[in-house]
Formats: C-alpha cells, structure tokens, sequence
C-alpha cells in the first residue's frame, strides 16, 4: 500500500508569536494544509500529535490537540519524541487499511519556556547526573569534541556547516536566521562549551506544522517511500552513549533501506540542532564516498554540491522548533520536491539536542 | 503563574549500591554472575543476558577520559565563572562510564589517566566525588 503527501501546512519561524496561542498556531498551519490538499476536515479519519509534555509545560497534548486542526471527535493519539515519530506513526496507521486520512501535527512554543537549560536537566538521570547541573551545550560538546577527533574534522567545520544552512536559508520564507554570514563572523561569536561558539547553536523558535496523509493517490503530492526509527540506545545517565557519534541514524536508514530499493538522494534534510549534529548524522549515514569533512569543503553538501544537505536552511537557518524539527524538515522537503528541482530526499531527525534516538523518512516524487 | 511540583525518585536496589559505594568512597559496578558482564553505574539486571544481577564489585579507581569539554555557561545560561571542564570517564574492562567535572588545574587530553579525589564529608551522592584528577 503507498502512501502519499496530500498537504502540507506551516507557519514561519519566529523566536516568539507574541499573543497567539499554540491553538491558535496549529490552527493557522491546519487551514493552509487542508488548502494545499483540496480537502476538508470532513475527509480526515484521524489526528495523530508529535508532543513532549515537558517543552508544553501541559500534559495529555493529544486531548489539546485535536479540535483546532479539525479532529473533533476523530481518532486521535499523541506520539512523544521527535515528530518524525508522529508521522511514523501516522503512515503506519494508513497501512493497517483502518484508515484513508490521517493529519499529523507539530508545534514548538519554546519562547514560552523560561529555563529551558534546566528543563532538558530534568530529563538526564535524577541521581547520577543532575547534581551536576551540566547545560545541555555541555554534553552537546562532549559529543561535539568526540566527533571532531573521530572524524579527522576541525572546528571550521561547524562554522561551514553554519554559513551554509544560514545563506540557504535566505531563500526560505519560513526562515528566522537566515543571513549572509562568514566562518569569520561565526567564529567570532562567544565560545559556550569548547568547541561550540554561540554561533554553532540552533536557536529554539516557536513554529507549528501540518501535514496531511493519505492512501488515495489522486491526492498524493510527494509518495513517502520508505520509513525508519531507531529506539532504546539512550540512556538517560548517559552509561552507554557512544560519543561523537549518530548510531541511530544508521539503524533508522537501515530500516528504511529495507522498503525501498533507492540508495541515493538528489538532497538530505536533517534537524541539527548544532553545528556538529548534521555533520555526526552524516557520518552515520555514509552516504558520501570521501569523509564528511572533505565532501564539506569541497562544497558537496552545497545548495549546487553533488549531495545538498539542508537546502531549506536547517534548523540553524530556520529555527530549532524542539520536537518539531522533523515535521520542519518534512514540510520544506514537500516544497522542495514540488519546485521540480529534485525528484528524491532523506529526511533525518533525532529525538532531542543529545538523545541517542531518531528517525528517517524517504520522499519521492514522480517524474 | 508558577506550579512547584515535588518528587521523590527511590534510587532503587543497583543504584543505592552505587551510591553507598560513593559514601565510603569507592566506585561499585554491577557484575553479572552468568556471563561477567559489568558495568557502571550499577544495574539491577543483566544488558547483555537480562539475568538478575546478584554481584556488585568495588572496581579499580583509575579510568581515562572519553572525551571532555571545558565549559563558560552554567545551568541558568549565566557566565561559569570560573570555566568548568567536564569529562566523561570509561574505566578498564567496565562498561558504561561516568561523567563528571575536572580538577581545574589539569589539562585535559583523551586519554588521560585519571581517579577520582573524594570529598571528606560524603552523604551516598554523585558529589561525594569532587571531581576527577590526573593520576
Ligand atoms: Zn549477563
């Protein structure tokens, strides 16, 4: 059974929607969806929400959900963790034949959030990590340095990978960060956690995505071709975290490698919330045949490079919209395949800033 | 409007080892008796085998350092004042590892040989360790 795109619906990136309700975001991303797919919400049959009660500060978001993107009385579930999850969880529900349109949805109010270093504190282990009070841009740069030595890659680097979603994302209207930056610039910002620079860091923004499903090709847009997630290497006091490293981005591949006979992609969306975060997943990925850091250099992952990475701008173009980065990515994938420049992407995404977790999502569109 | 919300986490049967060991100053892993795994911090159940674990081992205090970031921001996004460098810790033929804060005078490398320096007055918690330090 294929499934297809038949919408999608977002709001731009901004650091805050003053004055406006998440409900009120959702509803906004809703409307421009069931537009772009030429449906009703008479035609969905259920709502599926990517939502983490601690960024919410609410719990049960799926029972906040559902009436303002049109789920009234509809089936509806929520699915924690990044919302790639969610969309996931959304195409397997088209395949069990249950149902024939499913509406995913995402949103980020992180200007709402005022101690945002300690919420994420609260979710490493109470005992053996806590006390410490490491800021995540600590244990991001653990990983960070680790990979920079694994990897044969410097610093510079993240400052290329920086310039480059910055400058591709001038050409977002979605974006809140584009600009037109230097390695110089980058490297002049503030260092936080050796190596990391401020300007290393995706900034969180509020943002709220839409995106609808379903298993009637005359609706379909862009075909999902194939989908992966990797669970339970995490650990919470980080014990067994492989530093440096991006292992769930192979095992979600992998899986998805499993659907789908392509091995190749005209672009790669993937959520960064730093710098170093594009550069581990495409490690694990090994999609390019020299090392990540000479393909940087060389301008392989370039917007005109044999393999772009990012072409929207990323997250530290766009915005990190927390647990909706993957619906992010998703929604600039749809309208960057639908521009006619690309036929193919890979969209990967992982479950938080250091959480060894994620998933992987194949769109095709025919030509 | 602002909700204080209090809990108690029990550190469980594993864990209260580990933190025992830290009061009298010693670093406890779990082994498991069927196939000898080990790893630190302790678990109640075997990751390997997912037998019961039934053994905890007080294990040799030198480790090295995985990898280690040296720190300007603090947990409320203010200035660390002085810089606080972080380490994550793997000790020999133990699986898992630790992490925790630097000596400030030492120079980090990964690699290096370290041991953890406890304090004198220790309450069965992760800060019973002040921090780690060359060998
Ligand atoms: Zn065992």
């Amino acid at each position: 059974m294929d499934i297809w795109i038949a919408g999608v619906g977002e709001i731009p990136c901004k650091p805050s929607y003053d004055g406006m309700d998440f409900r009120e975001m959702l509803y906004n991303a809703a409307v421009k969806a069931y537009f772009d797919a030429g449906i009703t919400p008479a035609d969905v049959d259920g709502v599926v929400s990517s939502g983490m009660d601690f960024y919410e500060g609410v719990s049960i978001t799926d029972s906040y959900t559902p009436d303002q993107v049109g789920g009234r009385l509809k089936f509806n579930t929520l699915v924690s963790n990044d919302a790639l999850n969610a969309f996931i969880h959304g195409c397997m529900l088209l395949k069990t034949g249950h149902f024939r349109t499913i509406l995913v949805t995402a949103y980020a109010r992180a200007s709402n959030i005022l101690n945002y270093p300690e919420i994420v504190l609260n979710s490493f282990d109470p005992y053996v990590i806590r006390p410490l009070t490491p800021h995540l841009y600590t244990v991001a740069a653990l990983d960070a340095r680790a990979f920079l030595i694994n990897s044969g890659c410097e610093v510079r680097d993240l400052s290329l990978v920086v310039v480059k979603n910055k400058r591709n994302a001038l050409r977002n209207p979605s974006a809140a960060f584009a600009e037109n930056t230097s390695v110089e610039e980058v490297e002049s910002t503030e260092v936080v956690s050796e190596p990391l620079r401020r300007g290393h860091v995706a900034v969180p923004c509020d943002y709220a995505a839409v995106i609808l499903l379903t298993t009637e090709k005359g609706l379909g847009k862009v075909r999902v071709e194939a989908f992966g997630y990797a669970v339970g290497s995490h650990s919470l006091d980080f014990s067994l975290k492989a530093w440096g490293q991006s292992r769930w981005a192979r095992a979600a591949i992998d899986m998805a490698f499993k659907q789908t006979r392509r091995r190749r992609f005209d672009f790669l969306e993937i959520s960064e919330p730093f710098a170093h975060s594009e550069l581990m997943v495409l490690d694990a990925l090994g999609l390019v045949r020299e090392s990540v850091c000479k393909t940087l250099r060389d301008g392989g992952f370039n917007i005109d490079g044999h393999l772009p990475v990012n072409p929207s701008g990323g997250c530290i173009g766009m915005g990190y919209p927390l647990n909706a980065a993957g619906l992010q990515r998703l929604v600039q994938s749809v309208n960057l395949l639908r521009t006619g420049r690309w036929e193919s992407c890979l969209v990967a995404s992982p479950d938080g800033e250091v959480v060894d977790g994620g998933a992987a999502v194949m769109l095709s569109v025919e030509v | 409007m602002s909700i204080e919300s209090f809990y108690e986490y029990p550190a469980g049967v594993a864990l209260s080892r580990f933190l025992e060991g830290l009061r009298l100053g010693r670093l406890i892993a779990s082994k498991c008796s069927a196939c000898n795994h080990m790893i630190i911090p302790p678990r109640a159940y075997c990751l390997k085998c997912y037998r019961p674990i039934k053994e905890y081992q007080i294990i040799g205090e030198e480790g090295r350092i995985v990898t280690y970031t040296r720190s300007l921001i603090n947990i409320e996004g203010k200035p660390a004042n002085p810089p606080v460098t972080w380490v994550f810790v793997k000790f020999e033929g133990v699986d898992g590892g630790l992490l925790h804060v630097l000596d400030s005078t030492i120079n980090p490398q990964i690699g290096m040989r370290v041991r953890p320096v406890f304090r004198e007055q220790r309450i069965g918690s992760i800060l019973d360790i002040k921090w780690f330090t060359a060998v």
